[in-house]
């Protein structure tokens, strides 16, 4: 009987203590739908000289995206619970609280969910040589912790850029721009016609192709300048890409791709043959997963490493120059439409395309920023080629490179850690 | 053990009732326990959009219909749903009052279905008209011959009449941040008060992407809850559709 009391009351008691529900429901953003600014409060302790310099700064780069709205505010009371949940109320859910260091060599800064009180961050930055590539500095790591990415402050273009001597004899220079301060620098000039730049993940050296009478080698070059040659066997050698370790390479030769790889027993490199189809074969780029996305006969190809079978991912018209971007799993690649090359975009989860750009000029040798958001790419109008960058957001261009220099092959660098 | 046998008749009457009023009190105990413990509410459900839905009583509901809903009314279905449920999609229908056959009805329900016309013996004489028109008692939108016809019972139907209304009232302050991708999905619990006010909001499955996560709580946060949620626990997945991802 005793037992049966309690086991009542127990009963009771429970099914009393569980009566919330638990409701799940769904929300995904529709087609269309409206895309917010992260609004992004930045509080310095006072003015100062410097400080507001690298505020102001930092303002520009968190803001060149377009996915953040920063504003500064001069507060001299300390951080307390009641400030934070006082300007979470007024619309910041993050807040930035940034301060010189007694002898103004470094940055101290702590970054805020100001809903919880939560310190995401909180960090010194030394100073650097320049105030952009300070501010590039903080904003990177700020970005990291809001993100999720490193975005794409601390990035380069390299691309090619063709001039004329004093003979009137065509000069091909390397250059490479930086994303953020927009500094240029040439790595190399010469007379042979280099083409397909490729950065190596880690930011270290720049792969690149060039004709000589004889055939089209393979090259590398490290940022100081100082080149020697990859692959220089017959045929044509242009495109190239790494796997994620960081040792193989794949890479387009003669319209077939092979893939190199260093065999330390022997201690000498072996070049493999990998895909040859009936097209020429052209910018193989190797996903984490083995397979390899890669350009032949005006479509763009996905061969799986599994069945070793290749299935195209492109449209109807003629495609050229893939690139990936992994984080988010997408490719980008012209396509012609109506006499026009045009970026289109491929999700390679739902298998969608976009078209991203409609104006008039060819768009040829896209690539993705490392964060996702840029396409750069080579624009052609007429004589004119120049090197043009698309927020993909927001469908805004800006134009990288001087209107009277002749660019074209740009690639961008993954996210350097500096 | 002898004082707790009866010393009369009477006292052996009491202790039978009290023995009674205790067993029923385990029973209301069990049903509570496991209706409100085991089976929470599940709402939510992947439907295509272009589907029609009709509520019917669960007997009257094709088994093989059943299954599948059953099976889409897993958590693990529900995490992957996308598309959100339009209200003209849902139908009510009641049960005819009298002069209603269970096997007319599946037979007629069978040919919608089945494109492939059966034999003579195995159908059932044609209903009469008069009896299969008082089924409808209220439709709202008639379906096209293209659109898909599901049948629910009555908890579901009122389930997913919830879902919608939930889906709509945090669909209007819900603004994905500019710039995040299309595999961002989160998962946010809320806890609502029984005046409809939100007591807790909790990510339990981050996204990787602080910015999303905030959005989506601070969402949750201005929503003006449906009274049918008042009191209860909420867990919204938040999703990116691919097609609009930058």
């Amino acid at each position: 009987m005793r037992r049966l009391i309690f086991l009542s009351v127990l009963m009771m008691s429970i099914g009393l203590q569980c009566q919330e529900e638990v409701v799940q429901v769904s929300i995904a953003a529709a087609a269309g739908s409206k895309r917010a600014k992260t609004p992004l409060l930045l509080v310095a302790p006072g003015h100062d000289p410097l400080l507001d310099r690298l505020l102001a700064q930092l303002q520009k780069d968190l803001e060149r995206s377009k996915e953040c709205v920063v504003t500064i505010r001069y507060e001299t009371t300390p951080i307390t619970k009641g400030l934070l949940e006082k300007m979470f109320v007024e619309g910041f859910p993050f807040v930035g609280f940034l301060a010189l260091a007694a002898d103004k060599q470094a940055l101290e800064g702590r970054l805020y969910a100001s809903v919880d009180h939560d310190m995401l961050q909180g960090k010194k930055w030394a100073k650097r040589d320049s105030l952009a590539a300070w501010s590039a500095k903080i904003s990177q790591d700020m970005w990291l912790q809001l993100m999720g990415n490193p975005g794409s402050f601390i990035s380069k273009i390299a691309y090619i850029q063709k001039t004329k001597g004093r003979s009137r004899h065509p000069i091909t220079s390397l250059c490479i721009i930086d994303w953020s301060t927009g500094n240029k620098e040439v790595i190399r000039t010469g007379n042979a016609i280099m083409i397909a730049p490729y950065f190596k993940p880690d930011g270290k050296l720049l792969f690149f192709s060039e004709f000589t009478n004889r055939n089209v080698r393979l090259m590398v070059t490290n940022m100081q300048g100082k080149s020697w040659c990859v692959v220089d066997g017959d045929g044509t050698c242009v495109g190239l890409s790494f796997l994620p370790n960081l040792e193989d390479v794949i890479y387009g030769r003669s319209g077939e791709i092979w893939q190199y790889h260093y065999d330390e027993t022997k201690r000498q490199g072996v070049h493999s043959l990998l895909i040859k189809d009936q097209g020429e074969c052209a910018c193989p780029i190797q996903l984490r997963n083995g397979d390899i996305i890669y350009c032949a006969s005006g479509r763009i190809w996905l061969w799986s490493v599994s069945t070793k079978k290749a299935q195209t991912i492109s449209g109807s018209g003629y495609c050229t120059g893939p690139a990936y971007h992994e984080p988010t799993g997408r490719v980008v690649y012209s396509q012609r439409i109506n006499r026009t090359m045009q970026i289109f975009i491929y999700d390679m989860k739902s298998q969608q395309r976009t078209q991203l750009t409609f104006d008039a000029g060819d768009k040829i040798d896209p690539t993705i920023s490392p964060c996702g958001v840029y396409v750069a790419y080579c624009l052609s109008k007429g004589t004119e080629s120049h090197i043009a960058v698309l927020n993909t957001i927001w469908r805004t261009t800006e134009r990288i490179s001087p209107a009277q220099e002749h660019c074209s092959c740009p690639s961008w660098s993954s996210s350097l850690a500096v | 053990m002898s004082h707790w046998q009866p010393k009369s008749n009477e006292q052996g009457e009491a202790l039978r009732v009290f023995r009674y009023v205790l067993g029923a009190h385990v029973a209301i105990g069990v049903f509570l326990f496991f209706s409100l413990v085991q089976a929470p509410l599940h709402i939510g459900k992947s439907l295509p959009s272009d589907v029609r839905v009709v509520c019917l009583p669960s007997y009257m509901i094709p088994p093989k219909q059943h299954k599948s809903l059953r099976k889409k009314s897993s958590p693990v279905a529900k995490a992957e749903t996308k598309e959100v449920l339009s209200t003209k999609n849902l139908v009510k229908k009641d049960l005819p009052q009298r002069g209603f056959s269970k096997r007319r009805l599946f037979s007629k329900r069978a040919e919608a279905l089945d494109p492939v016309p059966k034999k003579k013996e195995i159908v059932p004489p044609a209903p009469v008209a008069k009896e299969i028109e008082p089924v409808v008692e209220q439709v709202a939108v008639e379906a096209t011959e293209e659109q898909e016809v599901l049948y629910v019972n009555k908890e579901t139907y009122a389930s997913l009449q919830l879902a919608h209304d939930l889906q709509q009232a945090v669909a209007e302050h819900w603004l994905p941040p500019a710039g995040a991708h299309a595999q961002a999905a989160c998962e946010v619990k809320v806890v609502l008060s029984a005046t409809g006010s939100v007591k807790e909001v909790q990510v339990i499955k981050k996204s990787g992407i602080p910015v999303y996560d905030m959005a989506a709580r601070q969402a949750l946060m201005q929503t003006e809850y449906p009274r049918a949620v008042w009191n209860r626990i909420i867990i919204v997945h938040f999703n990116e559709d691919f097609s609009c991802a930058a």
